[in-house]
């Protein structure tokens, strides 16, 4: 792999800057809670800084999708905008809210595993998969969901940032520059939402919204990445463990909400959800790491 | 010759004449065939690989039709870690894009063996293509029935299939020899 220094201002500081000043334009001096150009701010800020460094990383995909990678290009800034759409409708009508999520939640799995339906599985794997993931999905997404209602914070952004920037860490290990350079640029636009986070005091509470813009793609990079690029031969289990670990891990924030925690206080709590999201993700790097290292053995092709 | 006779000649040699060309099917045989790969790598050598997985078939005459099927899963370039990559997302997206095929139903023949013409599919993208087959020779099975062998060398640009990834340390132009042997059914 060659990474040039301007690659890290076109991939890296373009995208974290553009992140950094809608979020923060759109937010500063608003009470986030209240839903409205704070909402917004979250949904742009993101979809359109994960753009922007997909499009330094791999360039504009076809008009037409070929491949699954394509989808997700193609998906972020539309997704952001109907995001941010509904965030400055403030009273959105919860179970239109609720039905989308579900759509959503169901649909990612059928649009990126395509080839999966035509040439792998027959229709009762299809099924099992697909309903599998659907409920996977909207589980996750519906405890993030939850967890950012109720306890606010940035911490939710923080570990859903550090996942996206695992799967990247552990898809480019594993066998696709490609496909890790599209969780790296998502990881990015959630870097910088993040950087403005620390910036405004009135975004600790970011609202429901940043889930909606951030889960339903991690999601699908994880898919994306498990599905097509990961290989792990030495173990066959690695991948599906490696996977589980990656979409269970933001939802490692839930261990300092546990009512042994009760009487901690809520840094504490905050410090201990967050630990224990990192050390799933270290788990799973941990295992890509191995699986990469007895690949590299006595074997000098390094990516190029 | 009588009369009827002549007429019956002329009418057999119309006949003949206006038949349809007797189809004849060919099948590949695998074991004998070959489709190997070639691309410059960072401008310092040339790399190549083949593809050990081919099937195909081949209909001549009126009802004219080819169809060769290569399976990316089954790329080989003496690495394994390399193959790996070249089936990930980065090149062959193999898991998405699991057949290479070319296939069409314009068959010429001509002095040196035969043209064909019709599309090639890869990575999920199709394009016109036409490659000259010559013919190296044949041959009489031993179980009855003919051998034919020919072979193939074109070229194609990788980015006119959507496989833009890597361009530069890895060449666009990709050098595609074929050689097969096909036999009668």
């Amino acid at each position: 792999m060659i990474i040039e220094p301007v690659w890290f201002l076109y991939g890296v500081a373009i995208p974290l800057a553009i992140a950094l000043a809608i979020v923060w334009a759109l937010s500063r001096g608003r009470d986030a809670r209240a839903g409205g150009w704070p909402t917004v701010g979250w949904a742009l800020g993101i979809g359109l800084a994960t753009f922007a460094a997909l499009l330094a990383n791999t360039g504009l995909p076809p008009w037409k999708p070929i491949e699954s990678t394509h989808w997700l290009v193609i998906a972020v800034a539309p997704g952001a905008l109907l995001v941010a759409l509904l965030g400055a409708w403030k009273k959105v009508p919860r179970p239109l809210l609720m039905a989308l999520r579900v759509l959503v939640a169901a649909g990612i799995a059928p649009v990126l595993l395509q080839p999966m339906l035509r040439y792998s599985w027959d229709s009762p794997e299809a099924t099992a998969w697909l309903s599998g993931l659907g409920l996977a999905a909207l589980l996750i997404w519906g405890l993030m969901h939850l967890h950012m209602t109720r306890h606010g914070g940035v911490a939710p952004l923080f570990v859903l940032g550090a996942t996206a920037a695992g799967v990247a860490a552990c898809t480019v290990m594993s066998g696709s520059i490609t496909a890790g350079q599209l969780a790296g640029s998502f990881a990015v636009g959630l870097g910088g939402a993040y950087l403005a986070t620390l910036k405004s005091k009135s975004l600790t509470h970011a609202g429901p919204a940043m889930t909606d813009a951030v889960v339903p793609v991690l999601l699908g990079l994880l898919i994306n990445s498990w599905m097509y690029s990961w290989r792990m031969e030495h173990e066959p289990w690695a991948p599906r463990v490696v996977a589980v670990l990656f979409a269970i891990a933001p939802l490692g924030l839930w261990a300092g909400r546990l009512p042994a925690f009760q009487k901690q206080s809520e840094a504490r709590k905050t410090l201990l959800g967050v630990c224990v999201t990192l050390g799933l993700i270290a788990l799973a790097l941990g295992i890509a790491g191995y699986e990469a290292y007895l690949r590299s053995q006595a074997n000098t092709y390094d990516y190029y | 010759m009588t009369r009827s006779a002549r007429m019956f000649a002329v009418l057999a040699a119309l006949s003949l004449t206006a038949a349809p060309a007797l189809a004849e099917q060919w099948e590949v045989d695998a074991s004998h065939t070959a489709v190997i790969f070639k691309v410059s790598h960072m401008g310092a050598s040339n790399q190549y690989g083949r593809f050990n997985d081919v099937t195909g078939s081949l209909t001549t005459g009126d009802a004219a039709a080819f169809n060769f099927t290569a399976l990316t899963e089954s790329v080989d370039t003496n690495n394994a870690k390399r193959d790996d990559h070249l089936r990930s997302p980065d090149f062959f997206n193999a898991k998405q894009f699991p057949e290479i095929s070319f296939s069409g139903s314009s068959i010429t023949p001509n002095d040196e063996g035969m043209e064909l013409a019709g599309e090639l599919s890869l990575h999920g993208v199709s394009q016109p293509l036409t490659v000259q087959l010559t013919k190296v020779g044949e041959a009489e099975n031993r179980g009855g029935g003919k051998r034919i062998g020919l072979e193939t060398t074109f070229t194609i640009n990788r980015s006119d299939f959507g496989m833009d990834q890597m361009i530069g340390p890895v060449g666009d132009e990709v050098t595609l020899i074929i050689s097969f042997e096909a036999i009668s059914k």
